[in-house]
């Protein structure tokens, strides 16, 4: 029931502004999402413990406090014990899945995404069967 | 047949030749005869051995026309390799020493001989001599070269493989200086030149006695082929070194670039969708142009990723049973969705039922993508899919109508980075020329088996196989050790 349901407030963690900016305006102009961003882990964790977001979409590779230290600080505090953990990685390792799933990790993206497939993971459905097939022409 | 030694005594005194006279009757036996021949002077031994055959001579050094080991050495000049007994007198122990080394066999002591001992002396120094020259055939006959150097470091001996790899004749190396090092303990490489090409040898030197004198031994091998293959050895250590680390070096640019990527994908989806603004028709031809492409290089970065994985073993299969037919509905089924509006047809023709298939059936949808995709890009109106049993495994085999596949290529089809020349241009769809490589590497995982042919008729036609559970159960029931592990 997406039509009825409230904005989700989402807090977007990636020390690449250049990402950060372009996915702000389409969460933003869906009119489902509240959107705020940081760009480290340290300022992601003092907003995420301000605002307390429904969705935290966590970059893995940052410098300072990495995405997952990110996570476990944010499962630590009971302030954002519920905010669902969306991680984002162009580093597909084999045991990454292993890894996100002990740290509470709800769903990880690997970049470059499909805007389906970051919808879906943001709205805490089950995505479309494989959207990684790509034969649009 | 009796055994008859020929003795040639040479000797000055009368008594003392009249004296062994005896003793050698004495010593004739019923296997062994002795016949004695003798000679008063150096000149007249000579003269006999020039003229007749001997076994053995009993010397006496002090000649009227020669003296000391002089004499031993003029008789062994005469008749090399012939055995001699020098006959000495009490006082002479140093000298018979002495000409022990300088080749004699033995020495008999003139006041000590009898019957019993001429015998034995005679028999003694014929053995010794039938044992040198085996010792002597056993070295020459090896196949390492075999050279022995006195410390003034001259050659004394060379056998016939020394001589072949110095390339000398036997004169050319014995009694000449030895120009290599002869350093013992530890192999000396010599680098010789052969008729064909440097000879590449190793040589081994010991300290040893010869002809009691110290002197070297050196032992030589060609090693020329080995050395051939250890250095091959190493180029493919070393290039295999290399392409991991280039592996490495592209998977980790893959990457890298996967994050540039996914910003040009961000901001491209933004325009796209009018999210910065409404855009003209231009500009939205533009912005699909550049969205099109950043799908291209998105599914190019994800094909090479994916084959680095499979090709380094790091991707992990999960394999299981898995109903292959609804496998291949599903896909065929999604790849039709992809095509509609083009005017190819994708046909199935599968059996009612298959046994399961023991397959991690994510990368076997990846094949089938893969070739289906393929498929329907080179045929001119028709696609087919066919499964059927064959042996322990299912065939599955895709075959379209195109131009099919020019036999000149058959080789590297399989290979990374190889696209045929595409019959078609301006639907703006390019393959990555990874899909077969990913394809076979996936197979191969899966213990499975992919080759191409040209249909009959016209057109291409991709086969794979894949192994049934209900065969794998049997084969590990048949050899239980055989486990295959499904990670």
């Amino acid at each position: 029931m997406p039509g009825i349901a409230r904005t989700k407030r989402i807090l977007i963690v990636d020390d690449e502004r250049d990402l950060v900016a372009p996915l702000e305006m389409r969460l933003s102009a869906s009119g489902r999402f509240e959107v705020s961003s940081a760009l480290d882990g340290e300022e992601g964790l003092r907003k995420a413990q301000m605002l307390r977001p429904d969705v935290a979409l966590i970059d893995l590779t940052m410098p300072e406090m990495d995405g997952w230290h990110l996570c476990r600080r944010l499962r630590e505090d009971e302030r954002t014990r519920g905010t669902r953990i969306v991680v984002m990685t162009a580093w597909a390792s084999p045991d990454l899945e292993r890894r996100a799933s002990s740290e509470g990790v709800a769903k990880i993206l690997l970049k470059p995404f499909e805007v389906p497939e970051l919808m879906a993971a943001l709205e805490g459905e089950t995505e479309p069967e494989k959207p990684e097939r790509e034969a649009r022409p | 047949m009796e055994n008859r030694v020929r003795v040639l005594l040479i000797e000055d005194d009368p008594d003392y030749t009249m004296l062994m006279n005896t003793y050698i009757d004495e010593a004739c036996g019923v296997s062994v005869k002795y016949v004695l021949e003798d000679a008063a002077s150096l000149q007249g031994g000579l003269d006999l051995l020039a003229r007749e055959e001997f076994d053995v001579v009993l010397l006496d050094l002090m000649l009227p026309d020669s003296s000391g080991l002089e004499t031993l050495d003029k008789v062994r000049a005469k008749a090399p390799g012939l055995p001699v007994v020098v006959l000495t007198n009490i006082d002479q122990e140093d000298v018979s020493l002495e000409a022990v080394a300088h080749g004699a066999q033995d020495f008999l002591s003139k006041d000590k001989i009898d019957a019993r001992r001429l015998r034995h002396a005679i028999g003694f120094a014929l053995a010794r001599d039938r044992l040198f020259r085996q010792m002597e055939l056993l070295v020459d006959g090896s196949p390492d070269g075999t050279l022995i150097v006195d410390r003034e470091r001259m050659v004394r001996y060379a056998n016939a493989a020394a001589l072949a790899l110095f390339g000398r004749k036997k004169e050319q190396l014995v009694g000449r200086l030895f120009e290599f090092p002869t350093t013992t303990g530890k192999a000396v490489e010599l680098k010789l030149p052969g008729p064909s090409g440097e000879i590449a040898a190793e040589m081994r030197v010991a300290e040893i006695e010869w002809k009691g004198y110290p002197a070297w031994l050196a032992s030589i091998r060609d090693v020329t082929e080995l050395k051939k293959l250890e250095e091959a050895r190493v180029e493919v250590r070393e290039r295999t070194r290399l392409d991991q680390m280039k592996d490495q070096l592209l998977s980790t640019v893959a990457h890298e670039l996967r994050t540039p990527l996914s910003v040009v994908k961000a901001v491209v989806g933004d325009l796209r969708d009018s999210l910065a603004g409404p855009m003209n028709s231009d500009q939205t031809e533009l912005v699909a142009t550049a969205d099109r492409n950043v799908t291209r290089l998105k599914r190019l970065l994800n094909n090479f990723l994916d084959l680095s994985r499979l090709e380094s073993r790091r991707a992990r299969v999960n394999r299981r049973p898995v109903d292959a037919l609804r496998l291949i509905r599903e896909i065929a089924d999604g790849v039709r969705l992809a095509n509609r509006g083009r005017k190819i047809v994708l046909l199935y023709d599968l059996p009612e039922s298959a046994p399961e298939a023991h397959v991690d059936a994510d990368m076997i949808a990846q094949v089938l993508a893969n070739l289906l995709d393929n498929a329907m890009r080179y045929a001119q109106a028709r696609v087919l899919v066919r499964a059927a049993r064959a042996d322990a495994a299912l065939e599955v085999s895709v075959v379209d109508d195109g131009p099919g596949i020019p036999p000149d290529r058959f080789a590297d089809l399989f290979n990374k980075f190889v696209q045929l020349d595409r019959p078609r241009s301006g639907s703006g769809y390019k393959g990555t020329g990874l899909g077969l490589a990913i394809s076979r590497e996936i197979l191969s995982l899966n213990d499975g088996k992919i080759w191409a042919e040209n249909a009959a008729g016209r057109g291409a036609c991709f086969r794979f196989t894949l192994p049934l559970s209900a065969a794998l159960a049997e084969r590990r029931r048949e050899e239980p050790d055989a486990g295959n592990s499904a990670d």
